[in-house]
């Protein structure tokens, strides 16, 4: 198979590429990386553990935080920066013949790398803190892969029609901005009142998170059935975006 | 190894780039609005075949559609209709160093550019000083690309692409920029492809290039075949076209012609018949001859001329080189005229631009008349290539024999 090591060779380089140019461009370089998650656990300090006192599920509030951060950051990560990937190689992509879908897929690794490294941050919070992780840490494994689908999905639709229509990437920044808010990233579930319980649920992130924090930070009970529900999702928007992408591929090079 | 393209037709959609005009289609448009074209067609019914192991060229003018057919045939677009066979391992030449990260290492960036290209991470590696020394770049190969010149950063794409080992090859228009050293080491890089039974087609404005290298050479105009032959009669049929849009121009007087104080009634070319277009041999001479008329008092002004081919301009000169100034006074009728002999130019059309200089010192020409008289050269066989005919006479001084 020629062409998938082609492929493999060619998102290795872009991944290559992107993490490089990162460390060297800037003068700080990889200090954003860090930086970033830091400021925004800032805030959220402050905004939902000092000033609203949001429920964490009885573990500090800045590693409650931290953890949803972490997750979150690949998730508003691979899909901001996966969304524009082909637009932003527009001169690439109308000059040389190459597989299109490397582009979505080495900024969703991009992504996944900067929450790799929040991770070891969290991890130094947790010693800090003297919070062991419990046992099932590993059940990580699972959530990442399952966010991977979810995203990768929503990404190779976003990406192939940013491409026709600019506006997609500034709804997708929308959505990703409410989709934040609706996920239990800085506060716990309990805050919900039950009658928006259902309705609360339909986001497939919510397991997710949950499961994740009961994992690491022995928050709760550990029920991996709610997997399956992102799962499922997951995979539905993925077979839509390869869909999608294969049928509009080639017609990125005219339309760049 | 070959290329078959089969009624190639190819629609490009005009449209809408955002959701905006998206909804706003939907709202039923006011009669009296002219509606916009939706789209157009690049390319209609194209039908050629690539022999295995020839060098095949795509020539017209900008917009004829010949890059579109280049990424038809690399795959990066659809046909709208027909169908395109390609056999074997193909390469696109195009945007050498497109994908280079100025902040990158040329060494960094050669990994990426050569995975884009094809040319897997082992292939690269093995590879890589003879790249760099192809570039002659191997004192920057640590350098950021952001620290190379233009040239430099071309030369490295070039270098790259010239260690792929494709079946097919592609080649758009890779030669627009260079130095001279650089595009002969292209060109000689070209050959040994050629040699070693690659199967090219090229994109070139380039005449000289394209009757070097191709075997065959089509003819688009507007995205329609109009030649499919040899590469002289393509670019013969390619001349016929530029003249035929000239002829369409009208006025080919550029500049500011109301503030030229000499004013060009004609140009008549003498020595070649008579007729629009009359016919030179190149042994023989050419008399330009331009009738001007003085609208003001005119002391120390100059007038220029040209010989062009296409787009070439291959001589020109002002009169006041030779020490010839224009003094006249208003109203008053002047005619110079210039001889070429021997006239020196090779099989083709030409054209003759005229030019007024207010004064010795003048940079540029006040005004410019383009195309203000045509001529063609006929030769009665080809004895080279090129685009003049330089007097020359072969002998033979030594024969290798023992004397």
């Amino acid at each position: 198979m020629p062409n998938l090591s082609r492929f493999r060779d060619l998102l290795y380089q872009l991944i290559l590429r992107d993490l490089k140019s990162r460390y060297k461009q800037t003068f700080f370089g990889a200090l954003w990386v860090f930086g970033r998650p830091l400021v925004e656990l800032g805030a959220y300090i402050l905004v939902f553990g000092a000033f609203l006192h949001a429920p964490s599920d009885g573990v500090p509030y800045p590693l409650f935080a931290f953890s949803g951060v972490v997750l979150w950051s690949f998730v508003s990560g691979g899909i901001s920066r996966g969304s524009r990937s082909v637009m932003s190689e527009g001169g690439l992509v109308a000059h040389a013949p190459f597989p299109k879908a490397t582009l979505p897929l080495a900024a969703i690794v991009g992504a996944l790398i900067d929450s790799l490294l929040a991770a070891v941050m969290l991890a130094l919070l947790m010693l800090v803190q003297h919070v062991a992780p419990s046992p099932e840490t590993w059940l990580l494994v699972p959530v990442f892969i399952v966010l991977g689908i979810l995203v990768t999905g929503i990404v190779l639709i976003s990406s192939a029609l940013n491409v026709f229509y600019r506006d997609v990437s500034q709804l997708v920044d929308v959505g990703v901005r409410v989709w934040l808010l609706l996920t239990p990233v800085a506060y716990a579930k309990s805050v919900v009142p039950a009658q928006f319980k259902t309705l609360y649920d339909l986001n497939p992130l919510v397991g997710v998170f949950d499961l994740s924090r009961a994992a690491l930070l022995g928050t709760g009970s550990i029920d991996l059935s709610v997997l399956w529900y992102p799962l499922v999702v997951g995979l539905v928007l993925l077979a839509i975006g390869a869909w999608v992408f294969r049928a509009v591929e080639p017609y990125f090079a005219e339309s760049v | 190894m070959g290329i078959t393209v089969s009624g190639v037709w190819k629609r490009y959609r005009l449209r809408s780039r955002s959701l905006k005009e998206v909804l706003t289609n939907l709202v039923p448009r006011r009669s009296g609005a002219p509606a916009r074209p939706k789209s157009m067609w690049a390319l209609e019914d194209v039908s050629f075949t690539v022999q295995p192991s020839s060098t095949f060229a795509l020539i017209g003018a900008n917009g004829s559609g010949k890059s579109t057919m280049l990424k038809v045939i690399a795959g990066m677009m659809k046909a709208t209709r027909g169908a395109v066979r390609v056999n074997g391992r193909l390469s696109l030449l195009s945007f050498l160093g497109g994908s280079f990260h100025g902040d990158l290492t040329g060494r960094e960036n050669v990994f990426l550019e050569g995975a884009l290209l094809g040319l897997s991470r082992t292939e690269l590696r093995a590879k890589l000083d003879a790249i760099f020394a192809f570039a002659e770049l191997e004192r920057f190969i640590d350098v950021p690309v952001k620290f190379y010149s233009s040239g430099m950063a071309l030369r490295l794409g070039f270098a790259i692409a010239a260690h792929l080992e494709p079946e097919v090859l592609l080649i758009d228009e890779a030669f627009a920029v260079g130095d001279t050293a650089f595009r002969d080491r292209c060109l000689g890089r070209m050959l040994a492809f050629k040699a070693a039974g690659t199967t090219m087609v090229l994109v070139s404005h380039e005449r000289y290039l394209v009757e070097q290298l191709c075997d065959t050479a089509l003819l688009l105009d507007h995205g329609r075949v109009v030649a499919l032959g040899k590469p002289q009669e393509a670019f013969t049929a390619y001349e016929r076209i530029i003249e035929a849009d000239e002829a369409d121009d009208g006025d080919d007087r550029e500049g500011e012609p109301a503030r030229s104080p000499l004013e060009i009634e004609s140009v008549e070319l003498e020595g070649g018949g008579d007729g629009p277009e009359p016919v030179f041999k190149p042994d023989t001479g050419l008399v330009a001859k331009v009738h001007l008329r003085a609208k003001t008092d005119v002391a120390g002004a100059s007038i220029g001329v040209q010989i062009a081919r296409e787009w070439h301009v291959l001589h020109g000169t002002r009169s006041n080189r030779q020490g010839l100034e224009i003094t006249a006074r208003a109203g008053e009728r002047i005619t110079m005229a210039i001889e070429y002999r021997p006239l020196s130019l090779a099989h083709g059309s030409y054209a003759i631009h005229v030019a007024v200089y207010e004064h010795r010192l003048a940079v540029s020409p006040v005004m410019v008349w383009k195309r203000a008289a045509k001529f063609r050269v006929i030769l009665p066989e080809t004895e080279g290539v090129g685009l003049v005919r330089l007097t020359h006479n072969w002998r033979l001084l030594s024969d290798g024999r023992p004397r």
